[in-house]
């Protein structure tokens, strides 16, 4: 049966995958690349992991603004997550996601961050602002 | 949140899926930060085109189809530099490739209704601000210069949000519009002199770092702090931190405005920066030891004519060392005032280059050859040493020395 968790909708869409967790922020300026959707900061926890096709669940966007553009072309080469996950929202990713039509969830009942593991089955519904969780 | 009938049209789509997006991230930026109004914006200023430039021509894209769709700016928009020397980009060894990139955005943006000041210092080309305007910036040093000594009110905006600004004449009552979020976080103690205007770059290095996102109060600073040393200040403080404010006891207008506000009240931390400190920034911001210097670059943020003025007298009548690359970097309205009165043409008699419209953060200098880069700037370190060219750091005269003989001295 799968669990349900209420957030907050950040940008509207429905996107189902893996869950993919990460608890550092990512920079997507120079920490990932658009082609392949792969993280390439050679401090990070991820690097070398793909993004694509994932429910990327992460603290924060670090870095500069310009992230944005490199998110855009992650989601316009279809090498982007499925959906985003975060605990809070800033300027930054509001902007970013919304501009690049990834569904977005933040503010949920529980720390997102803590309660999804790598590998679970998660579907984001962006306008309702929730998040399913099944088959784990 | 009330909308006009013009806001819903845009919402709606009648100007296109650009426009619409923009205004869905202004509502949704309004909803997270629990805004209850929205403020007039007075101003705004976009970002370097650099971001939309290196990303592809992603970005080029999206602000031609805003430009096609009918959009215009109803506020007044200034610009930060764009990545190269509109009309002498040649010269600056800038492929036309790349050229007819930057020249697309140019034509949107000017087709938007922007005034293209091309510059990080707008506030010596017109943009000045009373105690208290509201404005909606990108450029960082600018964000912190305006809040600082203006003591107008913005928040670090990212490029969509101030175009929604720019579009609606308006943004969401929220962070530095509201009074109390202003106030001093962080007490600085200078117990340091500061002799040079480099030396309010190493102090801001130092102080971004420890304040982060925080507010820095600064007391007992002993230096000339002119406006030339309070840009280099507020840009340092934004490049190592996301520092958007800072407050100088008995100088800047918020602070004088209430002292107990803005300098006491809502203090977490008290910090003392001493000559330890300052050195080991000083040492941070030397990212190599060659001292064969084959570039240097001063302007960032871009010269004011006063210093335009210091750099022609130190370099009168003397000549570059020949594979010295060297740029004054500047506004058009600090060109051509330095044109009028003759600085410009002694520093280019010498060899330099007065470089207009750019400077060493947004141009593709990494793709110069450069090796070693002498500056006297702090927030020029940071980027370009993101790129793989090695950077001497050092006052602006230590810097024209090395331009005369190719060689740092320690």
């Amino acid at each position: 049966m799968a669990e349900r968790f209420q957030g907050r909708s950040i940008c509207s869409g429905i996107g189902e995958g893996e869950a993919l967790v990460t608890q550092q922020g990512i920079s997507f300026w120079g920490g990932v690349d658009p082609t392949t959707g792969t993280v390439t900061e050679v401090s990070h926890e991820l690097c070398g992991t793909k993004l694509t096709d994932k429910i990327l669940i992460l603290p924060a966007l670090k870095g500069s603004a310009g992230g944005m553009w490199i998110i855009i072309r992650l989601a316009k080469n279809k090498t982007g997550p499925k959906a985003i996950i975060v605990p809070k929202a800033d300027t930054i990713l509001v902007g970013s996601v919304i501009m690049a039509g990834i569904p977005t969830v933040d503010a949920l009942s529980v720390n997102p961050l803590e309660v999804f593991k790598n590998g679970d089955w998660l579907k984001v519904d962006g306008a309702n602002g929730t998040v399913e969780l099944s088959n784990r | 949140m009330k909308l006009s009938d013009y806001e819903k049209s845009i919402l709606a789509g009648d100007f296109g899926e650009e426009a619409q997006k923009i205004l869905d991230v202004m509502v949704k930026i309004y909803e997270i930060n629990g805004a209850d109004d929205f403020v007039e914006v007075k101003e705004v200023m976009l970002a370097s085109t650099q971001n939309m430039t290196i990303s592809g021509t992603l970005g080029m894209d999206f602000l031609t189809r805003l430009a096609d769709s009918g959009i215009r700016f109803r506020t007044k928009t200034v610009t930060d530099p764009v990545s190269m020397d509109i009309e002498a980009w040649q010269r600056l060894g800038i492929s036309s490739e790349f050229a007819r990139l930057q020249e697309k955005a140019i034509r949107a943006l000017i087709n938007l209704g922007v005034v293209p000041t091309w510059t990080c210092i707008p506030y010596l080309s017109g943009s000045i601000h009373r105690y208290g305007e509201h404005l909606a910036y990108v450029e960082t040093s600018v964000v912190c210069f305006a809040n600082s000594y203006f003591g107008a009110r913005t928040n670090r905006e990212m490029d969509i949000t101030a175009m929604a600004a720019a579009i609606t004449g308006r943004t969401p009552r929220y962070g530095l519009h509201l009074v109390d979020n202003r106030e001093g976080q962080l007490l600085v103690n200078v117990k340091v002199d500061l002799n040079t205007t480099s030396d309010y770059d190493v102090l801001g290095h130092c102080v971004g770092k420890i304040a982060g996102t925080r507010i820095p109060v600064f007391k007992n600073m002993r230096g000339d702090s002119s406006t030339q040393a309070l840009m280099q200040l507020g840009a340092a403080l934004a490049t190592t931190g996301a520092v958007p404010l800072f407050h100088i006891q008995g100088l800047t207008p918020d602070i004088l405005f209430d002292p107990e506000k803005y300098g006491r009240r809502r203090i977490e931390e008290e910090v003392t920066i001493t000559k330890g400190e300052m050195e080991t920034a000083y040492d941070e911001l030397n990212t190599t030891r060659s001292s064969e210097i084959d570039f240097v670059a001063i302007g960032c943020p871009h010269c004011t004519i006063e210093k335009i003025r210091k750099v022609a007298a130190s370099l009168d009548g003397k000549r570059i060392k020949e594979g010295v690359e060297v740029w004054i970097c500047t506004s058009r309205t600090m060109r051509d005032l330095g044109l009028a009165g003759g600085e410009i043409q002694t520093i280019e008699k010498a060899g330099a280059k007065v470089v207009v419209d750019t400077c060493m953060v947004n141009a593709p200098v990494n793709q110069m050859g450069f090796h070693t880069m002498a500056t006297d700037s702090a927030k020029s370190k940071f980027y370009v040493s993101g790129s793989g060219i090695g950077v001497r750091f050092g006052d602006t005269g230590k810097c024209l020395q090395a331009a005369l003989t190719g060689r740092w001295e320690e």
